[in-house]
């Protein structure tokens, strides 16, 4: 049989019964009560599920929606059946009616098993009092929360500011941070980086690139530097020129690290420095200390530099050759470790302290006892230095080695010693001779006189007591002896008067001369003379001597013009720079210039005795005299017509 | 020789011949008729101090006048002149000294010694006598002694 909706529906609506409100006997009250009440719950049945969709679509993360449409199907089936039996009182539609129910039940059973199972879920779900407990919980957290992202920002905008204050530092400090990735090789520079290359922020730069900014020859320092940083997990810190993008070269510091990321190498970072500024001054720095140090080193004098301590700052070269010290480490060490000497030497202990308060000292000769035995001489001088004006920094010592000098001194004051022996010795050897002369002139003066005497005198006993015995021929011949003594004493004056003129000490006055020419003249003039005297200088000499010069010069003249008619003798003096020059002029025989040479040797003569009488030894004694009063004598003559002599003295 | 004769001049000269000649010049001017030579100043000491040879002569009784050569043996002229006036009978005994030496120190030791006359005996024997002569003439006649 086939199912006829149609057909079914027909059924439904078809009906032989009466209608329901046969039951309530149309009785007014009865059915109008029953089909108000009924339609009212049908409407109020539909309203709710109205509003109960009108909710489920507002709330839209509600939970549970299933039974809100559960529900709302449930109350819809109910208001359906409430609606059919309100018609039912009319219409007689219990078919349908039943049918409805039927729907209505089904509907409610599976409401309530629906109900049934959500309710354990249903149960879950916190009462207001609760979702109170908890939302006052939340709201707690939700101030807390609240709080911390205060104080969150407070510290975002506190580490803003420590990032920007870097930022001004690295700007001023000229320091910036870089980093290399090493898969890509591509750099990233902080700003800094880039004003310190002179390169526009944010330009892409890779590794390359970077290298490439280094001045040639450190390029392959850095090259290698980074390579090491890559394969031998090694840091790096190198000072190199760079050259920026404007072709400036500035001095920078490259330090690098690399960066590990769960054990594995992924980056390289570091920093990078502008130290241009600095390495320039400390590049003068240096040089400046060089070139003191140098100079120091240097230095042909033995310096030393010590601090307040009595540390070394520096020393000469020579300070270590002339001490010992050469190749022993001696800066920063005490001077007092170099030379333990000196901690027993209290007069130098406290030298150095008076130095160190401000108060220097030098010594022109200091013996220093060295540690080994030695002895050392120097001539020092130790002055304060200053730090700062009235702060004294230590004290600089100059000295200077002359043990040699010393050494030297002492083997010529031996040497002196000795030679002061020897010239005692030859005096004394000489003051031996001088007296064996003197005794052996003695002897001539008295021994050689004494026979002379004898012969003379019995010569002349001889003559007077045997007068009228002899004969002319034996007159004439006792003649000859006694002349002949009588020579021989004159000899041995003579002789005499020059050796003792050898060992006389000059004793030198201010000699009139006018007046020592006139005596001698008077005592030599016998009238046959004439004496042609100007105005002489005056020298210093030896009076006796002088005395005797001019009467063996005037004596001289006077004798060798004896043969002339008239003799004249002219005396005269001039004065040349600082010598008075004497002539003696005669106008005698004078004598041939040839034998100049001979005119003043002992014994030399010129002329015979029998044209001449004479010794020989009057021009010798002259010249000895002359010469003993740093003067000179000469002659100038020509046979016939006289000789003049000449003599000079000095002035004083 | 009686010891205690009274002298005129002692001539003390170690040479003969220059005692010779004195002697005759003196005897010849008539100056003195005593008068004693001895040779040398070891002799005239012994003779003026009544020494040796002479201890007999008494220190009282001294010549006019000593004549004394400087250069003798033994003991020579300065010393036996030295020897005379270190002592006080004769300090002031008349000593001229007739030497051959002309040298300076003699002269200056002599009078330093306290001489009264230094003559240098002229070689010249005319001049040698009438300088012995005088002598004799001036300290035997002339002079007063103390």
């Amino acid at each position: 049989m086939q199912f006829s909706f149609i057909e079914w529906l027909n059924q439904l609506t078809d009906s032989e019964f009466m209608p329901h409100g046969m039951c309530y006997l149309w009785q007014p009250a009865t059915l109008w009560s029953n089909v108000l009440g009924d339609g009212v719950t049908a409407l109020s049945y539909f309203l709710i599920p109205g509003l109960l969709v009108y909710f489920v679509q507002k709330k839209e993360n509600l939970e549970f929606k299933g039974v809100f449409w559960a529900f709302a199907a449930f109350i819809i089936s109910c208001g359906v059946v409430h609606v059919i039996g309100m018609v039912n009182v009319w219409i007689p539609l219990y078919n349908l009616s039943g049918f409805l129910k039927i729907v209505m039940a089904t509907v409610s059973l599976g409401t309530v098993i629906l109900l049934y199972l959500k309710l354990p879920e249903a149960l879950t779900i916190p009462t207001p009092g609760e979702i109170e407990i908890v939302n006052q919980q939340l709201r707690g957290e939700i101030a807390q929360k609240e709080s911390l992202q205060k104080e969150l920002e407070k510290k975002a905008e506190e580490l803003q500011n420590t990032i920007d204050a870097l930022k001004e530092v690295q700007s001023i400090a000229k320091i910036g941070t870089w980093e290399v990735d090493i898969e890509e090789m591509q750099c990233t520079w902080s700003d800094e980086v880039y004003r310190i290359h002179e390169v526009p922020q944010g330009t892409p730069i890779n590794v390359e690139d970077g290298i490439n900014f280094y001045r040639e020859d450190y390029r392959p320092i850095i090259e290698k530097a980074v390579n090491k940083g890559i394969s031998e997990d090694a840091s790096w810190d190198e000072v190199c020129v760079l050259v920026t993008q404007n072709k400036r070269e500035v001095w920078v510091r490259a330090i690098g690290h690399p960066k590990y990321e769960n054990g594995e190498l992924k980056k390289l970072h570091g920093l990078f420095m502008d130290i241009n500024d600095q390495k320039i001054a400390t590049d003068k720095l240096e040089l400046r200390e060089r070139q003191l140090q140098l100079f120091v080193q240097q230095a042909p004098v033995a310096v030393a530099m010590v601090d307040h301590e009595m540390k070394y700052i520096t020393a000469s070269n020579k300070w270590y050759k002339d001490y010992g010290i050469e190749g022993k480490k001696i800066i920063g060490r005490s001077h007092y470790d170099i030379f333990p000497e000196i901690r027993k030497m209290k007069e130098w202990l406290e030298i150095h302290k008076n130095a160190l308060n401000g108060e220097g000292m030098s010594r022109e000769k200091d013996r220093f006892a060295r540690a080994d035995g030695s002895i050392q001489w120097i001539s020092w001088k130790i002055i304060p230095w200053y730090m700062n004006p009235g702060e004294i920094g230590g004290i600089i010592m100059y000295t200077s080695d002359i043990t040699n000098q010393i050494q030297y001194q002492e083997k010529l004051e031996n040497l002196n010693e000795v030679l002061e022996d020897q010239v005692q010795k030859r005096t004394e050897e000489l003051n031996n001779a001088n007296k064996e002369l003197e005794a052996f002139s003695y002897s001539v003066s008295h021994d050689l006189r004494a026979p002379l005497r004898s012969i003379n005198g019995f010569a002349d006993i001889l003559e007077e007591d045997y007068k009228e015995v002899l004969d002319d021929e034996g007159k004439r011949l006792i003649g000859i002896i006694k002349s002949s003594g009588v020579k021989m004493g004159q000899l041995i004056d003579d002789i005499l008067s020059f050796s003792r003129l050898g060992r006389k000490a000059l004793q030198k006055t201010d000699v009139d001369m006018n007046l020592v020419f006139n005596e001698v003249m008077r005592e030599l003039d016998k009238g046959e003379s004439e004496f042609k005297l100007a105005k002489l200088h005056s020298v210093k000499g030896d009076l006796s001597l002088l005395k005797q010069v001019v009467t063996n010069l005037v004596s001289n003249a006077v004798k060798y013009s004896s043969q002339e008619n008239k003799s004249v003798v002219k005396i005269e003096s001039t004065q040349k720079d600082n010598t008075i020059i004497f002539s003696i002029q005669d106008n005698g025989t004078g004598f041939d210039m040839k034998y100049h040479d001979k005119l003043f040797g002992v014994f030399q003569r010129l002329h015979s005795e029998k044209e001449f009488e004479g010794t020989g030894v009057g021009l010798a004694i002259v010249k000895r005299i002359i010469t003993k009063h740093d003067g000179e004598i000469w002659a100038e003559s020509e046979i016939g017509k006289g000789s003049t002599f000449y003599f000079s003295l000095p002035l004083t | 020789m009686s010891e205690n004769k009274t002298v005129e001049i002692l001539l003390i000269e170690d040479s003969d011949q220059d005692a010779e000649l004195a002697i005759r010049a003196l005897e010849k001017s008539n100056v003195a008729n005593e008068i004693v030579r001895l040779k040398n100043g070891e002799e005239a000491l012994d003779f003026i101090f009544g020494k040796g040879d002479y201890e007999h002569r008494s220190v009282m009784n001294q010549p006019k006048v000593v004549l004394l050569d400087l250069k003798m043996p033994k003991v020579d002229g300065l010393e036996v002149l030295k020897e005379i006036r270190a002592n006080e009978a004769t300090s002031k005994l008349p000593v001229v000294i007739l030497t051959s030496s002309k040298e300076e120190r003699d002269v200056i030791k002599s009078y330093e010694l306290g001489v009264n006359s230094y003559i240098v005996k002229p070689v010249d024997f005319k001049r040698f006598t009438q300088a012995v002569s005088e002598i004799g003439l001036y300290w035997v006649l002339l002079n007063q002694k103390p």
